[in-house]
């Protein structure tokens, strides 16, 4: 989400040939968006193979139901993230149930909830909204809000790291949820 | 913020698990506006993966998609085994399987992949689910999960009736009404639904609220005005 405004409107062009079947688009789309995906399935499921299997998963998704895109909602690079995103979760979560998942202190530390400087490369004021938003809450809030969402960190896990019972960290989230929901939809 | 809009945001988040992520998942399949409310959260969210640094993939890996969409089918029934043999793992599995095609259905326009839910439904029944507007106002959402027997009540958006309690029917084919048990206004309720009762209940049965005496029927049977009924339909 950090390409100038040429990469974004190529990518958008190369989302429309894609629905329109041809592979070659894929691949530049693959190329103009890899790098960042695979940061995402790699910072959630901290495991290179792990990661670059829900990346494969992403991109044949994409090819077979292109069509599923609707840009008048969300750009594609800010689309295929949240899919990048949401494949790396379901895994994660896949991982935990099966009983294979890595000790708890292993899963990574705290999400700095802080924007990066980069973030002004982002067009529009949406994304600087959330960071706003989020900056508004207590810290406890915020950083908990943020590791479930970049981390995948659960609520047994973002309790056990904050050291306080489950209810209580559901209940900060959801609190820091309404504040937030109330201050995004201002 | 109502008991809805947060399970969309903690559904959006991630952070579900068990009952209530099936429960979402169902609402998300059948229900325009929590889906819609799942998808704003998931915009809103968005930005945030920026602050993620780009990091390259092997080289190797843009063959392996290559190929996987050169040989679809055999790439896709190893696959599918792979997931179906993780699944049967055991009944907790279906949560996860819920969420995988969760997060399919949650995906701005649906998101790619529908794959996931012919496997998830072989691997376990598939919820069913009904939203009810009863007269009066509000909205009622129901998602019954065969596989625990447990029908979901979800009733934030209802409000309660003054003097009243508010009974749920399962309403079987030449049969008389059998009651389900009783919607708590406001809130959300698992209800458990006895082998006998669940047998009768599958895709396509109706399903109708009505207006009781505190504490429910005296009768067993419906004394008061039918507010709304609906039939369940796979999610």
């Amino acid at each position: 989400m950090n390409a100038s405004e040429a990469e974004r409107s190529a990518l958008l062009a190369a989302m429309h040939r894609l629905r329109a079947g041809e592979q070659a688009a894929l691949a530049e789309i693959y190329r103009a968006t890899s790098a960042k995906l695979f940061g995402i399935c790699l910072r959630i499921l901290q495991d290179s193979g792990e990661a670059e299997d829900a990346l494969q998963e992403v991109y044949v998704g994409l090819w077979r139901n292109a069509a599923r895109f609707d840009e008048s909602r969300a750009s594609p690079i800010a689309w295929l993230a949240t899919f990048a995103r949401n494949r790396a979760i379901d895994r994660l979560r896949m991982r935990g149930r099966a009983g294979t998942d890595a000790p708890i202190e292993a899963a990574g530390e705290l999400a700095d909830p802080s924007p990066l400087a980069d973030i002004a490369l982002e067009a529009g004021e949406d994304s600087l909204r959330i960071h706003h938003c989020l900056s508004l809450l207590e810290a406890r809030q915020s950083s908990a809000i943020g590791a479930a969402f970049l981390d995948g960190t659960s609520y047994p896990e973002l309790a056990t790291r904050a050291g306080v019972p489950l209810g209580t960290m559901k209940s900060w989230i959801r609190r820091g949820l309404a504040r937030l929901k109330e201050c995004l939809e201002r | 913020m109502t008991e809805r809009d947060q399970l969309a945001a903690e559904f959006a988040l991630g952070l579900l698990e068990g009952e209530e992520l099936l429960a979402a998942r169902g609402l998300a399949a059948s229900d325009r506006g929590f889906a819609e409310l799942v998808a704003r959260w998931q915009e809103w969210l968005a930005p945030l993966l920026d602050t993620i640094a780009p990091v390259e993939p092997d080289a190797a890996l843009w063959h392996r998609i290559a190929e996987a969409i050169a040989a679809p089918a055999s790439a896709e029934v190893v696959r599918l085994r792979r997931v179906v043999r993780v699944w049967q793992l055991g009944t907790a599995m279906a949560a996860a399987a819920a969420l995988v095609l969760a997060l399919f259905v949650t995906l701005p326009g649906q998101g790619p992949g529908p794959q996931p839910a012919a496997t998830q439904r072989a691997a376990a029944p598939a919820p069913l689910a009904v939203a009810l507007a009863p007269q009066g106002g509000g909205t009622l959402s129901l998602v019954y999960l065969p596989g625990e027997r447990r029908l979901v009540a979800l009733a934030g958006a209802l409000p309660a009736r003054k003097g009243h309690d508010l009974e749920l029917w399962l309403l079987p084919e030449g049969g008389k009404p059998l009651s389900l048990g009783l919607v708590a206004p406001g809130a959300t309720r698992r209800l458990a639904i006895p082998p006998a009762l669940a047998a009768q209940l599958g895709d396509g049965s109706a399903i109708a609220i009505s207006l009781e005496p505190m504490g429910g029927s005296p009768t067993g049977q419906p004394t008061g005005p039918v507010l709304a009924s609906g039939k369940v339909a796979p999610v």
